[in-house]
């Protein structure tokens, strides 16, 4: 068993490699950052090695500033690593060589991969024996992006990894007092090296990607053009994508939402083995009924992570952060930011563990704090069952609601800055902007297959064990006795019904409803898993993405459609699910911020749904719901409090 | 003269980096430390676009004043 570790400059292709030569799915984007933990995976079986390979966080240097320098120092230290792998960017030979002169020092067999040669190699031409005899280590033209070379760089790296030695061409430098000046003759030994193995075929400075610049970067056209292109992938996926998803899948899909067929099949056969009814229930409602729920959202899933990946490949992320960082610190955030809330839209999880790239302490907790705000995978199925079920032929609600959140996080960044105190010191910021480029679509078809995966697997671990426990908690009564007829003296009911008077003025308050937003805790998926179980609903979509049984679905509810729309609000802000929750902890690394986090979620998503209920309710009905004064007195309540921290935060730095 | 003060598209020769240990060690990183070649490619409210190395990177105001380069050679450029 050897030990493959690939290092190399932020963004240069690490983890596209990566995920090429073991066959994992890693999160990639054109933008650096992305990888901030090492993760390791065993080589494919077809390069006949056993061999563990491990993908470090991108660095530029190996001095330890930042978090992912740590990591990536310790570990090429600490570890016995047989064979180093440097990836570099062609598009960047000296900058990159800077790294490469400090991992040689290491002593350890390396490998050059040079890497993005699709990009490079209309405009630049290099001298690879030249490089290589310099360097003293093999150097291999690769495209991870295309899958070029790839086969050729195993092969090699696995016969360096015999060599045990690594001949040090800076060692001279070793013996130099000054720290500064080595680094100095350090640069000038690489930029001979860059000039006598690079031709540039046009020195033409000004590229198609920096005109492009010239207007994206502009923060009008930029966020428009970003405005229109989000609006326009949750328009392509709800509308189109999803159903030709839905199409390939086709027999699965019909499968799962012709659910009630399926059951019915399932029951005689069942009864015909003379199983009891209660177990035919259980398995027919309980653990199919809720997964099926869940599982005929695929499609969606799946074609809003395709395009989303298209997006972060092309490179245009990059620019928005860039764009969005002096908007983004007067909220309190912090351009980077944007890497955390836009992985959010896929997972919460990844996204907050992205927050340490940030180095400012405060704008990283902003972050941490805010990105559980984005509406998540998992809460893909909350908006479009409520939105789909309950505004018919209104496709513009879907966008409306991702827009409304994204407005929630400036209103939420405006109030946390209150109440923290706003951060006078200017931080310096900087991000490099890649050149932009064609989005692999193979890439993204992984990262969608991928995402299917993971929510299957979810459906079929979490969501059919929670689901069990909903069904299992709503036919026994507490003395364990089946209940026949009325489901109102359940466990369940009786547990979520004191949580439901909480709800009433918001206007869902039922306790099967209650019970649905509590399981969402646990994971976001379950509340559409819980509805489905206790109205016994069956399959809620078709394979054309209609929802089925949409008029019984808001008979069953019994609430109005503003109730509806309060609810999906309610389950979108509260508390995301227990794994976010875990991720947050272990980001905020203080119980009491994650506390006022929880605490915020609540309050934010209890407050949202109130006020969408109370001011729906008076423009539809054109007068005010019966809970009305109670509603305002909360709000009035809740004005006043965070007033009052406010308050006390300015005298706190008053006396300071 | 720092950044903010230079003209777009010209070659300019960076005389030092004011600023902490942390960010001058990580610009030397990049390539951009005294007597390196830098470009600036585009301003705009407060935003910059640099070129180190073959490289663009986006920087704000505060890093823009930070950096300062040689006078003399950009006028001569001129």
């Amino acid at each position: 068993m050897i030990k493959i570790a690939l290092a190399g400059n932020p963004n240069s292709g690490k983890t596209t490699l990566y995920n090429l030569i073991t066959g994992r799915q890693e999160r990639i984007g054109n933008w650096s950052g992305i990888t901030v933990e090492k993760k390791e995976a065993k080589l494919k079986d077809k390069y006949k090695k056993d061999a563990i390979v491990i993908d470090l966080p991108g660095v530029y240097s190996l001095s330890s500033f930042t978090s992912e320098e740590s990591i990536a120092i310790n570990f090429v230290k600490e570890q016995q690593i047989d064979v180093l792998i440097n990836v570099i960017d062609s598009n960047n030979l000296s900058r990159s060589l800077y790294l490469s002169s400090q991992l040689l020092e290491l002593g350890i067999p390396m490998i050059i991969a040079l890497n993005k040669s699709d990009l490079a190699k209309y405009r630049i031409k290099f001298d690879l024996d030249k490089l290589s005899k310099l360097l003293n280590c093999p150097v291999v033209i690769i495209s991870s992006a295309n899958d070029k070379g790839v086969k050729e760089l195993i092969k090699k790296t696995i016969q360096r990894s015999e060599q045990k030695e690594q001949i040090n061409l800076f060692e001279d430098l070793n013996d130099s007092s000054e720290g500064e000046l080595q680094d100095k003759i350090r640069y000038d030994k690489i930029n001979q090296i860059v000039s006598s193995v690079e031709t540039r075929k046009d020195n033409k400075q000004v590229s198609i990607s920096d005109k492009i610049d010239y207007y994206l970067t502009n923060p009008f056209i930029g966020l428009t053009v970003f405005f229109f292109i989000m609006w326009g992938i949750f328009e392509l996926s709800i509308n189109w994508l999803s159903e030709i998803i839905a199409n390939i899948l086709g027999g699965i899909m019909s499968f799962f939402s012709v659910t009630t067929f399926f059951q019915d099949a399932i029951s005689d056969l069942l009864t015909k083995f003379g199983v009891s009814e209660f177990f035919i229930n259980l398995i027919n409602h309980g653990i199919i009924g809720g997964a099926a729920a869940v599982l005929g959202f695929i499609p969606l899933i799946m074609s809003l992570m395709f395009c989303l990946s298209l997006l972060e490949d092309c490179g245009f992320m990059a620019r928005i952060a860039f764009i969005l960082d002096p908007l983004f610190k007067k909220i309190g955030l912090n351009g980077k930011s944007i890497v955390s809330l836009a992985m959010g839209y896929g997972c919460s999880v990844p996204g907050i563990m992205a927050t340490r790239t940030i180095k400012s302490e405060r704008q990283k907790r902003m972050t941490v704090l805010l990105t559980p705000f984005i509406p998540c995978g998992a809460k893909v199925p909350i908006i479009v069952l409520f939105t789909v079920a309950f505004f018919p032929d209104q496709g513009w609600m879907f966008p409306l609601v991702y827009l409304m959140s994204f407005l929630l996080i400036i209103v939420l960044g405006l109030f946390i800055k209150n109440i923290v105190g706003a951060e006078n010191i200017e931080n310096y910021f900087i991000i490099e902007l890649p050149e932009y480029k064609y989005p692999s679509f193979s890439i993204a078809s992984s990262v969608a297959m991928d995402n299917c995966k993971s929510f299957i697997k979810k459906a079929g671990t979490i969501i059919v064990i929670a689901s069990m426990i909903v069904f299992l908690l709503s036919s026994f009564d507490f003395k364990l006795n089946l209940i026949t007829d009325n489901i109102d003296e359940s466990i369940l009911a009786t547990i979520a019904l004191p949580i439901s008077f909480l709800l009433i003025p918001l206007g869902f308050g039922v306790w099967q409803l209650a019970a649905a937003a509590i399981t969402g805790f646990v994971a976001k998926e379950e509340v559409i898993g819980t509805i489905a179980v206790l109205y016994a609903v069956g399959g809620l979509v078709n394979e054309n993405f209609e929802v089925l049984n949409s008029d019984l679905l808001r008979d069953t509810l019994g609430i109005t459609k503003v109730a509806a729309l309060a609810f999906m609000f309610f389950n979108l802000f509260t508390p995301p699910c227990f794994a976010a929750i875990g991720a947050m902890r272990s980001e905020l690394k203080s119980k009491k911020w994650l506390a006022f986090g929880i605490l915020l979620q609540f309050c934010v998503g209890y407050l949202f749904a109130l006020i969408v209920y109370q001011v729906g309710t008076l423009i539809v009905n054109g007068k005010p719901d019966p809970t009305f004064i109670i509603a305002i007195i909360i709000l009035v309540t809740a004005v006043l409090i965070s007033i009052r921290m406010t308050n006390k935060n300015k005298e706190m730095e008053m006396k300071l | 003269m720092n950044i903010t003060e230079a003209k777009i598209a010209s070659d300019l020769i960076v005389k030092e980096v004011k600023a902490n240990q942390e960010i001058k060690k990580f610009l030397f990183s990049l390539g951009c430390y005294e007597g390196e070649v830098i470009k600036i490619l585009n301003k705009n409210r407060g935003r910059y676009i640099i070129i180190v190395k073959n490289s663009r990177y986006g920087i704000n105001e505060k890093l823009a004043k930070a950096i300062q380069i040689e006078e003399n050679y950009y006028r001569n450029k001129i």
